[in-house]
């Protein structure tokens, strides 16, 4: 059983790299800034003003993609480190949503 | 780890070590601003200046027509009163007014070290839609990476820490060179490439600004910066005393409880009655590049508007100002030179190593080394700093007042890419002595480069010592360092290429 999974993953090994690197690149970015965003959101909802957040969220976007790119190159399973982007991102657009609804209807 | 390292550094190490090399230029760009334009050789500026007085001589006639003009006050390090301003034709100008006199300095065209070699550091020179930004951020970004990586990669610290065999096998001299230097200025590599991604962190994340500003992304600017703007009215008013507006401006800032004095003015629609000066408080005395300015009315110098630097501004402008090192502290700027040359080591001992094992890799499987990849190794090391000495040459032997274009600033900078270029053909066409050669040729333009300056414009070294030009002195000193250090690196690349005892018993 264990012989036939290895075989089936490691077949095409360029196909998981460029995966792997499109991952770590691309959706460690977009799920960077979509959290980061979101933070910058929740902040101005605490007080802070508009610009403050901006620069908030900007300057701890940098540990956050630096992070999530060490972990994209490290974590062994793509499929988790696909699912954790994603979710990410996606959690991060839905609260940002979710707020813009919240604004939309309340002001 | 280990192959992410491998990887990174190799597409990655030739631009990173162009930044690092250019950035630790940088510390030093108004010194090379000096060497590279002697009409600004001038002594430290008078404490006390009378910018009205200073304005309505020659300067007047060049700004009458500006829609905008900023002037920068003489400190120290450049004691030059400097004038920007944007000329229809000829784009952004910078001259150089005598700060007793009011004098304009003669334009010698140079782009120098502050317009030249800063701003390589930060941008490439890449201006297509901001290309050459973002690659220096995906470099920096890299090179944390390259950092973590490394650090795990070589986990036994405190070991690599003592261990430097200069004598050994040229492989493993260059690999414990690398971990002396990663370990031994870890601190600074990391919060360098971090503080350096700060600057930028707006333009890197335009995301986050586009969240919160959907509609007004214009107000930024003005909410964390105090930009200010207004439009002009038609109607024609003199200048009010930009004098009585830096007093003004001085005093202000005393009861606020940051004293300070200006740094720069900045002129909004002067001759207009809409006009409109923007003074900026200096970071001399504190780490944090501040934004606290002052918005006053041209015509009667009334105060329009003040800006200090909110919080989490305040967090990022620290960040900034530990990149940029413009606080007033010799050592400080020393040891980041230090740090900062040593980040060009780590680099370049990296890409030689990683070049090295794969000349020994391929030496084992019987197949030619691409002569590409070595050649690259030496253009990125050896050719910069090549490129760099000819950016000096040519700067000292192209004459001053070139009319035509292409202009004097162009040539040098063609100076500088041409010669890098040539690096990379020479090394591909000898790619057995390149490396002897280039250090031999670097060295020898290091000396040209001292020999011109003194004959062109007489500061040689006994002078600029004697008479305490330390810009100039130290310039001179710092590129006979360099050709002393360029002959000893060629040396050592000659006694490794010669087989060793161990080899030549067995062979």
């Amino acid at each position: 059983m264990n012989a036939s999974r290895q075989a089936k993953t490691g077949d095409h090994p360029r196909a998981r790299l460029l995966l792997r690197l499109c991952a770590a690149l691309g959706g460690g970015y977009i799920c960077t800034v979509a959290l980061t965003a979101t933070a910058a959101r929740f902040a101005t909802l605490l007080g802070m003003p508009r610009s403050e957040a901006v620069y908030l969220g900007s300057l701890l976007a940098l540990p956050l993609y630096l992070a999530l790119l060490l972990w994209s190159f490290c974590e062994p399973r793509l499929r988790r480190l696909y699912a954790l982007l994603l979710g990410g991102t996606g959690a991060g657009l839905l609260l940002q949503a979710l707020l813009n609804v919240a604004r939309a209807g309340g002001g | 780890m280990t192959r992410l390292h491998s990887w990174a550094g190799v597409l990655l190490g030739g631009v990173l070590l162009a930044i690092f090399w250019t950035g630790s230029l940088s510390l030093f760009d108004r010194e090379i601003d000096r060497w590279m334009q002697p009409a600004t050789r001038l002594p430290a500026p008078p404490a006390a200046l009378s910018l009205d007085r200073l304005l309505h001589g020659q300067a007047a006639s060049l700004i009458a027509t500006a829609p905008a003009w900023t002037l920068s006050l003489p400190t120290a390090r450049t004691p030059t009163l400097q004038l920007d301003y944007q000329d229809p034709v000829q784009g952004p100008v910078r001259r150089h007014l005598d700060p007793r006199t009011g004098a304009l300095l003669p334009d010698e065209g140079s782009w120098a070290g502050t317009r030249f070699l800063f701003p390589f550091h930060f941008s490439l020179h890449l201006r297509w839609r901001d290309l050459g930004y973002w690659l220096v951020g995906a470099a920096g970004m890299g090179m944390l990476m390259l950092l973590a990586s490394g650090v795990v990669a070589h986990r036994k610290l405190i070991a690599e820490f003592f261990t430097f065999r200069p004598r050994k096998r040229l492989q493993r001299s260059l690999l414990d060179l690398h971990n002396l230097t990663g370990v031994l200025v870890l601190p600074f590599h990391f919060l360098i490439s971090l503080s350096g991604l700060a600057i930028f962190c707006l333009i890197y994340f335009p995301g986050v600004a586009q969240s919160l500003y959907p509609e007004d992304r214009a107000q930024l600017p003005a909410e964390a910066l105090g930009a200010y703007a207004r439009p002009a009215s038609g109607v024609v008013a003199p200048l009010g005393s930009l004098d009585a507006m830096l007093r003004q401006a001085a005093q202000r800032w005393e009861q606020d409880g940051h004293p300070g004095a200006a740094y720069q003015l900045r002129v909004g629609h002067p001759g207009d009655r809409a006009a409109f000066v923007e003074i900026r408080r200096s970071f001399d005395r504190e780490v944090s590049m501040n934004v606290d300015r002052l918005i006053f009315d041209g015509v009667t110098g009334a105060l329009l508007q003040q800006h200090r630097t909110p919080p989490v501004v305040g967090v990022q402008r620290f960040l900034t100002g530990l990149h940029f090192v413009q606080f007033e502290h010799w050592t400080l700027r020393w040891l980041y030179f230090a740090g900062g040359l040593g980040g060009c080591l780590l680099i370049g001992s990296g890409l030689l190593f990683w070049a090295g094992a794969r000349r020994a890799r391929h030496a084992r499987q019987g197949r030619s080394g691409a002569r590409l990849v070595e050649a690259l190794t030496v253009a990125a090391c050896v050719g910069l700093v090549i490129a760099t000495l000819a950016f000096f040459v040519a700067n000292r032997l192209l004459p001053v007042d070139i009319a035509a274009p292409p202009r004097r600033a162009t040539l040098e900078v063609q100076a500088f890419f041409g010669a890098w270029l040539l690096s990379l053909a020479h090394a591909a066409w000898r790619p057995a002595r390149a490396w002897g050669e280039q250090l031999q040729l670097a060295a020898g333009l290091a000396l040209l480069a001292v020999l011109l300056n003194g004959l062109t414009t007489g500061d040689h070294l006994l002078r600029s010592l004697s008479s305490g030009q330390t810009a100039i002195a130290g310039m001179d000193l710092m590129l006979l360092a360099l050709a002393g250090l360029c002959l000893l690196a060629a040396r050592r690349l000659q006694r490794a290429a010669q087989p060793t005892h161990k080899e030549r018993a067995l062979g």
